[in-house]
């Protein structure tokens, strides 16, 4: 079942297109892993996706009213904003605001925190961790809204590498249980080893859209990444090396 | 309804009665309550004319500021906004130096408050066209600066163009803020606009709670930012404005306030509304008590201790929020 279709959404800023007619879906289980330089469009295409921005074209989840975009989708900015000193459990309490059922809300909560490996921080104030354990709170929080589509903005941005891996095992679970995903990803190999789908953009426009081996393409890689790169599809995961820029 | 705020409430009603037995006309507690409820005899006029009202504007000027700063942190979230930031007690206070220098405040009793007002009307229209339908927090920011610098000048103008020394003076002293010689009459022009400012104000808990996120983060969770700014921005207009058109500009108490009890609510904007909305009513009656016991005689403003309060306590958090970034 399709949990988000994007057809032909477009965003102008002034008269330049920064997403040029995109069409997607995001079905369950998918875990669309959204690739592409800096400045392709991946964040204005979820924003407008979310009916965060103006857009022409049709989105699914941003023609709903507010409350019900609520239900339906759990956003993660990129840009990771925690204004006061709340604990850890209010920060991710505040995912329930739109779902909210007293006798739901507690269970949610601590399975949120539970599948971040936070139950031992829940009363630490969340301003007070460092940057990596922030961005597991945040998290939680878009997970404690239990919505059936996820999507994140860079989430494995300053994380090390063994949250970076069990963040992606977190969103890989949540597709594997019938949720859909989509999250931006710069890290090309982790993006490979975790994502079902990759969706490559390049100057607002979806340029490729396929399982990994389909995406990254040696073409793909010289003619929007500028680099060439080794991948290989193993065994225990995808190998992905940048070698050189072109 | 968070720990504190019981508390709160007991240190309010203390208060409230502390502002309602001093004063000049020195009586027994006993007394004076009877005296509050009869009315008779030169006591019951002073307690139901002068205290009573005094007292309940101290409630009224400490509740919107309370409330309206914690609200404005919450929505700009930053611990150095207060009501003032977007112009509409600047505003209001034009309103009533206009009315003062031309002599208008003297035509009938309501016309200094409706003066006030009104101006405090036109700066919610012209702050709301200024930072768009669209607009984030920045752009409300930008728009309450250029109303206060704004109304700032054209009071400047005021004063500059005043008629007479006299005139000068009565404004000057009405901007210093004051509870003294004020009726029911005041209160009654007053309690409707409060009361719808700070019911409007009260609502938007849980979308404060939200942008403790970011915009983006309280947008994606079902809150309407257009509508949370609009009635954050007619909801304070329509508290700060009616008190200051009644009492005169009052500085500090939504800057300190909602900073001094953050910490006691867990730092949550929703409780902080309550929590703030006490904690100015007490502030408020408190500096008011200390103005009468200070100069029992004389006309001390209660604006200027409450910014000789407020100062210290400010340059305090200051110290202390170094203190922790060092």
């Amino acid at each position: 079942m399709s949990l988000l279709s994007i057809n032909g959404l477009s965003v102008l800023r002034g008269e330049c297109p920064v997403v040029d007619h995109v069409s997607l879906d995001v079905a369950e289980g998918d875990f669309i892993g959204l690739i592409g330089p800096n400045g392709a469009g991946k964040t204005t295409l979820m924003r407008a996706a979310l009916g965060l921005l103006p857009h022409t074209g049709r989105s699914s989840v941003s023609s709903l009213a507010p409350r019900e975009r609520a239900k339906r989708a759990a956003w993660m900015p990129q840009h990771r904003e925690i204004a006061w000193a709340m604990s850890v459990r209010d920060v991710v309490a505040l995912g329930r605001l739109s779902k909210h059922q007293a006798d739901q809300d507690d269970a949610a909560i601590e399975t949120a925190l539970i599948r971040m490996g936070l139950q031992h921080f829940a009363h630490r104030i969340a301003t007070q961790l460092s940057g990596g354990e922030q961005a597991r709170v945040l998290i939680a929080r878009a997970l404690a809204q239990q919505t059936p589509l996820l999507l994140a903005d860079e989430p494995t941005a300053s994380l090390d590498p063994e949250s970076q891996l069990a963040t992606m095992d977190v969103f890989r679970g949540l597709a594997q249980e019938g949720h859909g995903v989509i999250a931006s990803i710069h890290d090309l190999g982790l993006a490979a080893r975790s994502c079902t789908k990759l969706a490559l953009m390049h100057q607002g426009k979806l340029l490729a859209f396929g399982t990994p081996t389909e995406v990254l393409t040696k073409e793909n890689l010289r003619n929007v990444f500028r680099i060439d790169a080794y991948y290989e599809m193993t065994a225990q995961g995808a190998i992905f090396q940048p070698l050189s820029v072109i | 309804m968070n720990k504190i705020s019981p508390i709160l409430i007991a240190v309010l009603i203390l208060c409230f009665a502390g502002s309602l037995m001093i004063g000049q006309a020195d009586a027994p507690v006993g007394q004076s309550l009877r005296a509050l409820i009869t009315g008779d005899g030169p006591l019951g006029r002073v307690m139901q004319d002068i205290r009573l009202p005094r007292a309940l504007l101290g409630v009224m000027v400490g509740v919107s500021l309370g409330l309206s700063g914690a609200a404005m942190q919450g929505y700009l979230r930053n611990p150095l906004a207060e009501p003032g930031i977007i112009g509409i007690s600047g505003a209001a206070s034009l309103g009533a130096v206009v009315s003062l220098q031309t002599g208008f405040a003297t035509l009938f009793w309501l016309a200094l408050p409706a003066s006030a007002l009104s101006a405090a009307l036109v700066a919610v229209l012209l702050i709301l066209t200024l930072a768009g339908p669209r607009g984030g927090s920045l752009t409300l920011i930008l728009a309450g600066i250029a109303v206060s610098a704004l109304a700032g000048a054209m009071t400047s103008l005021a004063l500059n163009l005043s008629p007479n020394p006299y005139a000068t003076y009565e404004i000057v002293f009405w901007m210093m803020g004051s509870l003294a010689d004020r009726s029911m009459d005041h209160v009654w022009v007053a309690l409707p606009f409060c009361l719808i400012g700070w019911a409007m104000i009260a609502s938007l808990g849980p979308a404060l709670n939200a942008l403790s996120l970011g915009e983006d983060t309280a947008a994606s969770m079902g809150i309407n930012l257009a509508r949370t700014r609009m009635i954050l921005v007619i909801g304070v207009a329509a508290s700060v404005g009616a008190v200051t058109a009644v009492s005169g500009s009052i500085g500090f108490v939504g800057l300190i306030v909602p900073h001094v009890l953050r910490n006691f609510v867990r730092a949550r904007p929703s409780s902080l509304l309550y929590a703030s909305a006490l904690g100015g009513g007490i502030m408020v009656l408190a500096a008011d008590i200390a103005v009468r016991l200070i100069l029992p005689s004389g006309d001390l403003k209660l604006g200027v201790v409450m910014a000789l309060i407020g100062a210290p306590l400010f340059l305090h958090l200051i110290y202390k929020t170094r203190g922790g970034l060092e």
